[in-house]
């Protein structure tokens, strides 16, 4: 039997090109496609097999179906009204809950964060909750096998190595391929001949207390929008004057020594 | 607009985006300025599908439906309107009359290369005296034995200087007017088949806009397209597929030229306010606004009526008509909204303004999309 890796993904609201009130469609977030890059080479190197994992409202099937359009065979989709308002650690609880559905699995992998909440708990908080030994920011996966999987990860100008035994989850960072563009054919291919399982708590023998606004240990009191200022100082004069009254006026505001 | 997409419409829309920000927009400018046509992003286009869109998928295509096909060249001329253009004149100009009436032998030979994009097409119609009035070209084809004799001479041929399959117009019984008209398939390496010089355009300069010229060009009876006397059909039939795709690019220009223009209104400021305070302007960002919608919802409704097999060759017209004014108008407004700088190259919209004013000559220009609207309507 071929390898089985698991992709957690999350579908982000859709931005336009800048334009007010772009669409309230769903699309991939950005920082999940390097976990799904690296799950595409595993799965042709080793002869995988690709699932995807996501909790959201129903609208988040269009971000699977752009993920699925990338490589991956399946989706599962954990859908509820009741997980509604759930902080990372009841959505960890619910992904957590799918991805043991899914067992066994040889690897689990997440993006760093994500585009619109950007806390980077997820990840971590589901591995916790599998008891999975968890690596961060890992680029490349040198070689997997059950007993000695080898990982790299980059950190503070150091390429670190680590050995794994069993089954481990990771968060994934950009390996410097090419960004990765979907074409029609595999788009076409995804509609005909993928599809999305949809699973509700009761699929995943969770009790209502457990997820949603009720099974989260924090709660959002209040969010506004931040606006932060720009500031735009022209500086006129000949250009040996202008780059001394630069330099003064970036080490004055502490920019440069 | 999202209203008439389908999960699998938006997904298109999404990747073609990325791919026209990340790709094209960047060298937009430069290949305008340099006249450059961009091998290496035509390259990617053929590998994504997007120069088969509608092939059917065992010939190397993308298998797609008319909407998405004008979700592509929409978003490709947004970025750059000379790379639309290769995309729809090669789409629905070139590949499509092949798929429509050609035969299995045809498909095999032309098709998957096209398809893919390792071939780029062309439609080869008009001529120094045969512009609007196709019936009068001069083209000729002679039949000796298994082969044409072709002699002609295609002036403004979009793709021109790339494009290795041609579809061409010709004459293969002078005596018969109008239904002496045949196409035929012209591949570049054929003895006798010269590209002239790229024209020296106002807009889509990044296309290698070329006249062909045929001397005594012998072409295999088997590239003939249907039947001899078949030409005009055809060649309707081409045009009404390829007025959608046009009428999709100009969308994307003016949709170019709105959002230029609404970012510029924002940023300017004089009388010590932004100048999309000031009602003047916003009239006009209103008006451009409106004119896109309704432009694009004419192009969504061809191009719906065409998947469901449905006549649209009306409302094919009406788009390309409605949506080639637009543009030029939209266009116009966004550099007046620029003031001086929209008249510089520096800013995007002085590139749209050349770009935009092409749509309403080729393809049919304006004035015969009125008459074959009129047609339609007055029988």
């Amino acid at each position: 039997m071929g390898l089985n890796i698991i992709v957690c993904v999350k579908a982000v609201l859709e931005a336009g090109w800048g334009a007010k009130g772009a669409g309230k469609n769903t699309t991939l977030n950005l920082f999940d496609r390097p976990a799904i890059e690296m799950a595409n080479e595993l799965a042709q190197k080793y002869d995988g097999t690709i699932t995807l994992v996501s909790m959201g409202p129903e609208s988040a099937c269009s971000a699977l179906y752009e993920a699925m359009s990338m490589g991956p065979h399946q989706a599962v989709l954990a859908c509820d009204s009741l997980f509604r308002e759930s902080d990372t650690y009841a959505t960890a609880k619910v992904l957590s809950a799918a991805i043991e559905k899914l067992s066994p699995f040889d690897l689990l992998l997440f993006g760093t964060r994500s585009s619109d909440s950007d806390t980077g708990h997820v990840g971590p908080q589901t591995a916790q909750m599998l008891s999975l030994p968890y690596i961060s920011n890992v680029h490349d996966v040198m070689d997997l096998d059950m007993d000695k999987t080898t990982v790299e990860r980059r950190a503070d100008g150091f390429v670190e190595q680590f050995q794994i035994t069993g089954s481990a989850a990771m968060s994934v960072v950009h390996g410097g391929t090419e960004y990765g563009y979907t074409g029609l054919y595999e788009i076409e291919n995804t509609f005909d001949n993928k599809s999305i399982q949809r699973w509700d708590h009761t699929d995943l023998g969770l009790e209502a207390h457990e997820v949603g606004l009720s099974g989260s240990p924090t709660k959002i009191v209040a969010l506004n929008p931040h606006k932060s200022k720009k500031q735009c100082q022209f500086i006129a004069g000949d250009v040996a004057q202008a780059a001394e009254t630069l330099a003064q006026t970036l080490s004055q505001a502490g920019l440069v020594d | 607009m999202d209203t008439f997409l389908t999960e699998k419409h938006r997904i298109v829309r999404s990747s073609v985006r990325a791919f026209a920000q990340r790709e094209i927009m960047p060298i937009a400018r430069e290949i305008d300025e340099d006249r450059r046509f961009p091998w290496e992003v035509i390259e990617k286009m053929g590998k994504l599908g997007y120069l088969g869109i509608q092939a059917p998928r065992e010939l190397g295509g993308a298998g797609m439906d008319a909407v998405s096909y004008i979700i592509i060249i929409e978003e490709i001329s947004r970025a750059a309107a000379a790379l639309g253009l290769c995309a729809s004149v090669h789409n629905s100009v070139a590949l499509y009359p092949i798929l429509a009436f050609g035969n299995t032998l045809q498909h095999d030979k032309f098709v998957p290369d096209l398809a893919s994009g390792k071939k780029i097409g062309a439609f080869c119609l008009t001529e120094p005296n045969a512009g609007s009035d196709a019936s009068a070209i001069e083209a000729t084809a002679i039949k000796d034995d298994d082969h044409y004799i072709v002699n002609a001479n295609k002036v403004f041929v979009t793709n021109g200087g790339v494009a290795d399959i041609c579809v061409m117009f010709v004459r293969t019984d002078p005596a018969a007017g109008p239904r002496g008209i045949s196409v035929i398939v012209a591949e570049k390496g054929t003895p006798g088949f010269v590209v002239g010089e790229k024209e020296d355009l106002s807009g889509m300069r990044a296309n290698p806009v070329c006249s062909i010229r045929l001397s005594d060009c012998k072409i295999p009876v088997e590239n003939l397209l249907a039947k001899e006397g078949m030409g005009l059909k055809i060649g309707l039939a081409a045009l009404d597929t390829g007025r959608i795709g046009i009428a999709a690019q100009a969308v994307g220009i003016a949709q170019a030229a709105l959002f230029e223009g609404i970012k510029y209104a924002k940023e300017r400021i004089q009388f010590k306010v932004p100048i999309a305070r000031h009602q003047s302007i916003q009239n006009m960002i209103a008006d451009m606004a409106t004119q896109v919608e309704s432009a694009r919802l004419m192009v969504y409704r061809a191009a719906i009526l065409k998947d469901q097999k449905k006549p649209f060759s009306k409302e094919a017209a009406m788009a390309k008509l409605m949506a080639s004014e637009t543009s030029s108008q939209v266009a116009d407004m966004a550099v007046q909204i620029h003031g001086g700088y929209g008249y510089s190259k520096a800013y995007g919209v002085e590139r749209y303004y050349r770009d935009a004013r092409i749509t309403r000559i080729y393809e049919g220009t304006s004035e015969v999309h009125r008459m074959v609207i009129a047609r339609n309507i007055l029988g």
